[in-house]
Order: structure tokens, then C-alpha cells, then sequence
């Protein structure tokens, strides 16, 4: 049993050092190989896939993390141990954001597929376009409005369906419009955004009657004008449509229930853990900052010009010092932090060689065994 | 009282007195906040070209970093620049949907009759994960649109018409970094590169990381710097200068205040020092 299982993690070790290895050397490779290499390889094509594999993987931590958090402090939960008392106030802000982010992501969903069912109104109206520009041999490309069972429907029938769906969005919207302006607590600013939508789909039902006649077995010019026509006035009222819908998915309860707890206590919580920062580095400053040396005094000195060069008062005590705290930063400081980064950018190249060998973590490396 | 207590209560009372009583002094003028607005001002961009600005900051640092969006956003809302926005760090969320709003807004009741809408003047890609890699598959994408998929409300960016048609990156004109995290903006300075391709890029970092911004900014990666709230400050008594009626009140009032703890930390300091010379003397004398 124990052969079984010390063959079992020795296979693992190795698998997870060679997928280490082999993602590693597809990165250097790729950010150090010519453009054309890339390209002549075919690796362009295939990268796109490849990093959203990686990011997917990663993203996964999330998800661990999740089942981390939930056994952790569940179980302390569970079993009353001490200060379960915080764990449930953690899982208790868990749930509530988890399930008001996923609603509103939900009610942004169903608000987005409204809006598009309006914006492929334009879309339609501007394919009938140029599938009858390709089949008169107007524009290259292929027929895209073929039906199931492989052939372009007669014009007649494109534009008869395009006019139904175009009378029917306009018949919504202005069912919407009207029910919209008989809420409550509907501002001026939301009406001022109904009148235009309303505008905007009265120009739609107009450029639609226009296309009513329209039934020849090919498009003039005129048509082809009336169906741009359309389009445009389509792409209008879908825009319009767009900033109600967004206006009024701002009041909905998902959304003031985000809203309190992101910016009402999440915000307000975070910064004020921040802002203490401040009061320790006055403290700090007190007790801390003492001149014992000339390295010291140096030191104070340069903290003292940049700070007061930063500042509004700094200007009256000295009119050049925002000058030479420039020169400060500018200077003896960008040359100590290039080598600072420089230093550490060997050690990190170090790091990074030491991780893609599968020698730096115990866990995979021959080291553990 | 003893002196631990003493500071914070003198620290409050540095930082709120101004905030309460509207105290406002004009900053400090920084070169590297002027060179950034004359870059954002002067950037050539032309129809289906936009600004890529990524907001990488939370609660924690929105006092420095939310000011500094606010003076970029409002400046290229009214350049009229397209802007993408989007995050890779996952608290920046609700800043995202936030700040846009409240400026598009703010210039709306300044210029009425003007408008700024979401979808034209901005488009929220919201918080994307990946770090690097994701940074370098946005630079290959030969559509970035397509690439990014969704805004954060389920649209495709692709039907929103003034970044339908963006492309590759090379229509990306300007690149605005936001943060307080030093991985993530050195991410975009190594990796937001094509073929010969550099964007203009800007940066506005917290106070604490100003010294290792300014060695991209002195090495001219970095076209412009809003230190910190100062920065900000700055920026926006330059942005007023052009545009009288641009009300950046608020954010002079803040930066007063933090002046005030400023001058309070150098009088911290300096009476420390006093402290102990003296008891270091009286020591000294038996």
C-alpha cells in the first residue's frame, strides 16, 4: 500500500514539474523569439487560446479559496470553537455579497438581452443590405440570412419578417414607456430620457411604414436607402433605449443593496483601516525619527524638502522648493531605485529559474523526498 | 494625557479641521502632473481610436488614487477621447461604475446641452483576472473589442459603434494606470508593447511608490505622473485654468488637509528631536 502510494506521488511530482517546465519554456519562447518566428510557427494564432487556458487555471484559486474560507470557518462554526463569533459575521458578509453581486449580475444580463433585442433591429435591416449587394454581385462575401434549410429567403419575405420584428419592438417600447411613466418617484432626468426614446421610436415606426411597400424582387437604390435609413434610426433608439434601461436597473433592489454594502461599508470600512496608517506614522514620527548620525541628518533633511515641496505651505517658506524636491526624486533617487530594481530583478530571474526547474518549492522538488 | 494620545487627537484635529471648516489653499505646482496634462492634451486621436485606462485600486488607497482618476477621466471626457476602461484588481468594481458617472454628470450640468453618455464617452470592460498574461494577450489581440468580450453589464463591447471598431492595439492612443499596486503598473510598462508599438503612457501611483515611478518617468516610459493626491491636485488647478467653470473645490479642500498633517508630522518630528537632545544632554550632565 505504501509502494502504491509513494509511486502514486512520485508520478504526481513529476507530471507537475514537467507541466511546470513546459509552461515556462512557452512563455520565455514566446517573449523572446522574432515576431516572425511567431508567426511562421503558427504559435499567433494559438496564443489567445493558450492564455485564456492559463488565466482559466488561475482563476480557479478563486474557487479554492471559497472552500478554504467555507471549511475554515465553518467548522469554527460548527464546533463553537473560540472567536466563532467573527467567523460567523464573515460568512454572513460572504453570503450577502456573493448573492447581491450575482442578482444585480443577473438583472444586468436580462437588462443587456433587452437592449439587444433591439440593436439586431439595426443589424437585420443592414444585412438584408448586404446580402443583396453580394447576390448582385455588388460586394464580395458570403450570403449570411440563410435559412435552415440552406437557401437566402425571397426579399419579400426578409423585409416582410424585418417590419414585423420592427413593429413589434416598437409596440414594446412604447407599452414600456408608458408603464415607466406612471412609476413613482420617476425624476425629471428619467423622463427627460423617455421623451427621448419615444422620439426615437416614432422615427423607427416611420422609416418601418416606408419599408411596408417595399416588395420587388431586388433593392434600388431608394430601398437600399430606406433600409439604411432604418438601420440608423434602429441604432438610435437602441441607444436610447439602452440609458433608460441602465437608468432604471440603477434603482432596482439588487443594486441598492450593492450599493450599501460596497460603497455604504465595504469603501468606508477599507479606508478608514487605511487612514490609521497616518495616525501611527505621526506617532511614529515622534518617537522614531531621530537625528543619532550624519546618515540620519541626511536623511530627515531629503524627507523634509520632498515633503514640504509637496505641499501647499512649503511654496512660502521657500518659493524653490517644489524645484528641488524635483531634482531629488529626479536624481539620487531614481539612481539608488535603479539599482535597488536592478538587484532585484537578478534575484527575481534567479526566482523564476529556481521555480521553472522545480527546485525552489520542497513540494515538487527531489529535496521533500 | 500621555503623548500617544496627544498625537492622534493633534493628527485629527490637522486633518478635519480644514475638511470641516472648507479650508483650501492652491497646491503645490508639480512639473510631472503639468507634463501629464499637456501630454493627455495634446495626444492626436482620431475616430475609432481610444484611451485604455485601467483603475487598480480599492477602499484602501481610493483617498490618493480615486482623486487621480477623476482629474484623467474628466480630462479625456472632455477631449472627447473614447475611453475602455477596466480593472485587474478585483475591489476596484464599484469605482469603476462609479467614477465614470459622476463626471459624465458633473460636465453635463457644467456644459448643458452636452452630453456623455456610457457606451459613447466610456465603456466599463470591468475587472479582468490573468495579470501579465492577460496584459500581453490584450496587446496580440488582433480585436481587442472581441477580445475583452463583454462590458461588465453582459453587452458586447463590439456593438457599442465608438469601440466597435478599435482593432489591434495599435489604436489604443493613450494608457492610464491608476493604482497603488507597483506589480501591476510595471506589468503594462514591460509587457503593453508591440512590434515597435509604445503607447503614451501615464501613470498616477500613491504617495508611498512615487520614488519608483519616478525612475520610468525619468527614463521617458512614462509620459506623465500624478503623485499622489498633490498630483491630483495639481492637474485639476491646471484643467481649471483652461475650463473656469471645472469645480475641483473638494479636492483642494483634501489637500489642504493633508498639508496640515504634513506640517503636523515635520512639527512630530521636529519636537521628538528636541526630547531627546535634551534628555540626552541632561543624561549626559548626570
Amino acid at each position: 500500500m505504501d509502494t502504491v502510494s509513494i509511486g502514486q506521488v512520485d508520478i504526481r511530482r513529476r507530471v507537475t514539474r514537467i507541466a511546470t517546465f513546459l509552461g515556462g519554456a512557452y512563455f520565455f519562447f514566446y517573449f523572446v523569439s522574432p515576431q516572425s518566428v511567431i508567426e511562421h510557427w503558427g504559435i499567433q494564432e494559438a496564443h489567445e487560446p493558450i492564455s485564456n487556458g492559463f488565466i482559466v487555471i488561475g482563476t480557479m484559486a478563486i474557487g479554492l479559496g471559497i472552500i478554504n474560507i467555507l471549511s475554515t470557518h465553518g467548522s469554527k462554526v460548527i464546533f463553537k470553537r473560540k472567536g466563532w463569533q467573527y467567523s460567523v459575521a464573515l460568512l454572513l458578509g460572504f453570503l450577502a455579497i456573493v448573492v447581491t453581486t450575482a442578482s444585480q449580475w443577473l438583472e444586468s444580463l436580462r437588462v443587456s438581452e433587452r437592449v439587444q433585442s433591439v440593436q439586431v433591429l439595426g443589424d437585420f435591416a443592414q444585412r438584408i443590405i448586404e446580402d443583396d449587394q453580394i447576390v448582385s454581385g455588388r460586394r464580395e462575401g458570403v450570403v449570411k440570412s440563410m435559412s435552415p434549410a440552406g437557401a437566402l429567403p425571397p426579399l419579400s419575405a426578409r423585409i416582410s419578417a424585418l417590419v414585423h420584428y420592427s413593429e413589434l419592438q416598437v409596440r414594446q417600447i412604447h407599452a414600456d414607456v408608458a408603464r415607466w411613466r406612471i412609476t413613482p418617484n420617476t425624476s425629471q432626468a428619467q423622463h427627460e430620457l423617455l421623451n427621448e426614446l419615444e422620439q426615437a421610436s416614432r422615427e423607427v415606426e416611420g422609416a418601418t411604414v416606408t419599408l411596408r411597400h417595399l416588395s420587388s424582387a431586388s433593392l434600388g437604390s431608394a430601398d437600399e436607402g430606406a433600409l439604411q435609413d432604418l438601420s440608423r434610426k434602429a441604432g438610435k433608439l437602441a441607444s436610447a433605449f439602452s440609458l433608460v434601461m441602465r437608468k432604471n436597473a440603477s434603482s432596482t433592489l439588487s443594486q441598492r443593496m450593492y450599493d450599501l454594502l460596497y460603497n455604504g461599508l465595504f469603501n468606508h470600512l477599507g479606508s478608514a483601516m487605511f487612514a490609521l496608517l497616518g495616525v501611527y506614522i505621526a506617532a511614529a514620527a515622534y518617537r522614531a525619527f531621530r537625528i543619532r548620525s550624519v546618515e540620519s541628518a541626511l536623511m530627515m533633511i531629503a524627507a523634509l524638502i520632498v515633503m514640504l515641496g509637496q505641499i501647499s505651505f512649503g511654496k512660502h517658506l521657500y518659493s524653490e522648493l517644489p524645484a528641488i524636491r524635483q531634482w531629488l526624486l529626479e536624481v539620487p533617487n531614481s539612481a539608488a531605485f535603479r539599482a535597488i530594481r536592478l538587484g532585484a530583478g537578478v534575484a527575481g530571474l534567479m526566482l523564476a529559474i529556481r521555480m521553472w526547474l522545480s527546485i525552489e518549492s520542497t513540494s515538487f522538488s527531489s529535496r521533500s523526498k | 494625557m500621555e503623548p500617544r494620545r496627544l498625537i492622534y487627537l493633534l493628527m485629527i484635529i490637522a486633518v478635519a479641521a480644514p475638511v470641516m471648516f472648507g479650508l483650501s489653499q492652491a497646491p503645490s505646482r508639480l512639473v510631472s502632473a503639468e507634463r501629464m496634462y499637456s501630454v493627455v492634451d495634446t495626444v492626436e486621436v482620431k475616430p475609432g481610436e481610444v484611451a485604455l485606462v485601467w483603475l487598480d485600486f480599492g477602499p484602501n488607497t481610493v483617498a490618493e488614487n480615486e482623486p487621480q482618476a477623476v482629474v484623467l477621466l474628466e480630462h479625456l471626457f472632455r477631449r472627447r477621447i473614447p475611453v475602455l476602461l477596466l480593472s485587474q484588481y478585483q475591489q476596484a468594481e464599484g469605482f469603476l461604475r462609479r467614477i465614470p458617472q459622476e463626471i459624465a454628470e458633473r460636465l453635463e450640468r457644467e456644459m448643458v446641452g452636452q452630453t456623455w453618455r456610457y457606451g459613447e464617452a466610456w465603456v466599463n470592460a470591468g475587472f479582468k483576472p490573468g495579470g501579465a498574461i492577460f496584459i500581453q494577450s490584450l496587446v496580440n489581440a488582433a480585436d481587442i473589442p472581441k477580445f475583452l468580450g463583454r462590458d461588465v453589464s453582459g453587452m458586447p463591447i463590439s456593438n457599442f459603434p465608438a469601440f466597435a471598431s478599435i482593432g489591434g492595439v495599435e489604436r489604443v492612443k493613450i494608457v492610464g494606470e491608476i493604482t497603488g499596486l507597483v506589480g501591476v503598473f510595471d506589468s503594462i510598462v514591460q509587457f503593453f508593447q508591440k512590434n515597435g508599438y509604445r503607447p503614451t503612457l501615464v501613470h498616477g501611483c500613491t504617495s508611498i511608490t512615487i520614488p519608483e515611478a519616478y525612475i520610468f518617468l525619468d527614463s521617458g516610459q512614462l509620459k506623465g505622473l500624478l503623485e499622489g493626491i498633490a498630483g491630483a491636485a495639481w492637474y485639476s488647478e491646471v484643467i481649471k485654468k483652461h475650463f473656469p467653470l471645472s469645480d475641483n473645490s473638494k479636492l483642494l479642500v483634501t489637500n489642504t488637509a493633508l498639508s496640515a498633517a504634513h506640517i503636523m508630522i515635520i512639527a512630530l518630528i521636529f519636537a521628538g528631536n528636541v526630547v531627546a537632545f535634551v534628555s540626552r544632554s541632561r543624561r549626559s550632565r548626570g
